[in-house]
């Protein structure tokens, strides 16, 4: 008897047992893809909510009284604030270029004069872009002597960072409903394929068979239609992905892509739901048929 | 080498056996026999251990039932041949290889895995079928591959449970023919069968049995 005996009888096993081991292979490459799709929607979403927090700037607007040392008092406070990755100060005429800009008006020959006061632009770091550390932010700001007004995409921000959560928490569920939907019918449709075979371990037994021998072309088997199913899944995943970008060209900003991860992940997946499902389902065909 | 001691299996819906009491030494043939539900399958189980007593105790060799574990069982029927009226052969595998899994089972070496299948094949006179699938050979033919695979690991005895039930009586008679000359090579043969007339005129011992209970042997 040797390894390589034993692993022959698994990839046999496939054969032999056509349709349950497609069955089994289906099953697998569909969960996996499922999960897939999943996990590159969370990808999009994660990525898509991440920008619209990029775009969330904090403008404070300084009296038209500021000194140059309530000025300096400002600045110093910016640079020392955790959290705060940039300023720039903005000048009445740049104000008034950008009111150009956004309105396509020359506000000196509209009103006659530059009512738009100073500002600073200030700019957050990814981890302090919440809602909470910008609120804080902005009260800590508002006690320097000087500053008239602090505005930043409130509402906006608030939005995000809702939908952020709700999107994780529905993510998160649906996962664990894929995840396990999939085990449940993973270990099921592996089952049958050794029911089908009940023949042959009954038979293995009678000839003196350890369930160490039984089981291991099982295992092989079971790891086999993991690896199978993976395989597939990776297929259907990139032609779901090639449609998509190909759909929603413009649509999506970026191109959606499979990347390393997801393959690798796919793969132990499959993997471990073929193993696990293969190895569990034996081990309880063993320990109930008697013989 | 096999002994029942007040041995009882009872299932509580009938067909068990009630307290048998016999030894079957090395090298001898014994018949089983009695009726339909007489118990003569019981007796081959508890021997294979596939049945355990109710009471009592059966010891194969050195395996006793009352000490075996499940995990010592695939060990004892290394040792004991084993032939059924259906023969129980795997159709999804030719005739070597059907001989063969009792060999490999046993971790036994592969050049000796040919050498022992391809010997008992010949012994059972069908060395010209080793590449045919069971389904393509006749019932006679099935059962002696039955018997090859049973014979190939050198068995301490060989049990063989109505080997000629599913026969007609020239097959038959020929494999008792072989099962014969299989004894006359040392092995130990029992045999269940109801088809007294087979073996009316076999010098052999014989265990009847009615209702479980041994009424002569």
């Amino acid at each position: 008897m040797s390894v390589g005996f034993l692993i022959k009888e698994g990839f046999s096993g496939l054969k032999r047992a056509k349709y349950p081991s497609f069955a089994a292979i289906l099953t697998i490459a569909i969960s996996l893809t499922l999960l897939g799709i999943t996990y590159l929607a969370g990808v999009q979403l994660y990525s898509l909510l991440n920008s619209m927090r990029a775009q969330v700037k904090i403008e404070i607007f300084l009296l038209p009284t500021v000194t140059d040392s309530d000025r300096a008092q400002i600045e110093e406070a910016l640079q020392r604030y955790e959290g705060v990755e940039s300023f720039r100060f903005i000048t009445k005429k740049e104000a008034a270029q950008r009111f150009k800009q956004e309105f396509g008006e020359d506000i000196y020959q509209v009103l006659g004069t530059n009512p738009l006061p100073v500002s600073y632009t200030v700019e957050m770091d990814a981890e302090h872009k919440s809602s909470a550390a910008i609120t804080e932010f902005v009260q800590a700001m508002r006690r320097y002597s000087g500053v008239d007004e602090i505005k930043y995409r409130q509402t906006l921000l608030q939005l995000v960072e809702r939908y952020y959560r709700g999107a994780a928490v529905a993510g998160g569920v649906l996962l664990a409903v894929i995840l396990t939907a999939a085990v449940l019918l993973v270990a099921n449709t592996i089952k049958l394929s050794i029911f089908a075979k009940r023949e042959i371990i009954r038979i293995m037994r009678l000839v003196g068979a350890t369930d160490m021998f039984i089981k291991t072309p099982f295992i092989v088997e079971g790891l086999v239609q993991g690896l199978l199913g993976a395989g597939l899944a990776l297929l259907l995943l990139s032609g779901i992905i090639t449609g998509t970008n190909y759909l929603f060209v413009g649509i999506v900003k970026t191109d959606i892509e499979m990347g390393y991860p997801l393959i690798l992940g796919l793969v132990i997946a499959g993997t471990v739901f073929g193993f696990a499902g293969s190895a569990r389902s034996i081990r309880r065909f063993l320990t109930t048929e008697a013989g | 080498m096999i002994y029942f001691y007040n041995v009882f299996r009872d299932y509580g819906y009938g067909n068990g056996v009630k307290n048998l009491n016999f030894a079957i030494h090395k090298g001898e043939f014994v018949c089983v026999i009695g009726p339909s539900g007489a118990g003569k399958s019981t007796v081959l189980k508890l021997i294979y251990m596939a049945e355990f007593p109710s009471r009592g105790k059966v010891v194969v060799d050195n395996f006793d039932s009352d000490m075996i574990k499940k995990k010592h069982i695939p060990y004892l029927r290394r040792r004991v041949g084993m032939v059924f009226q259906d023969f129980q052969l795997l159709t999804d595998r030719n005739v070597y290889e059907n001989i063969a899994l009792a060999l490999r089972v046993m971790r036994t070496p592969r050049r000796l895995i040919k050498k022992k299948v391809l010997q008992a094949l010949n012994s059972v006179g069908l060395g010209h079928r080793a590449h045919h699938f069971p389904q393509e050979l006749s019932g006679g033919e099935q059962q002696r591959i039955s018997i090859a695979r049973a014979i190939v690991k050198d068995p301490i005895v060989l049990l063989a449970d109505e080997p000629t039930g599913n026969l007609d009586p020239e097959v038959a008679r020929d494999i008792l023919g072989l099962l014969r000359r299989i004894h006359e090579k040392g092995t130990a043969v029992v045999m269940a069968t109801h088809n007294y007339h087979l073996i009316r005129n076999l010098p052999f011992r014989r265990i009847q049995l009615e209702e479980g209970a041994i009424v002569s042997s």
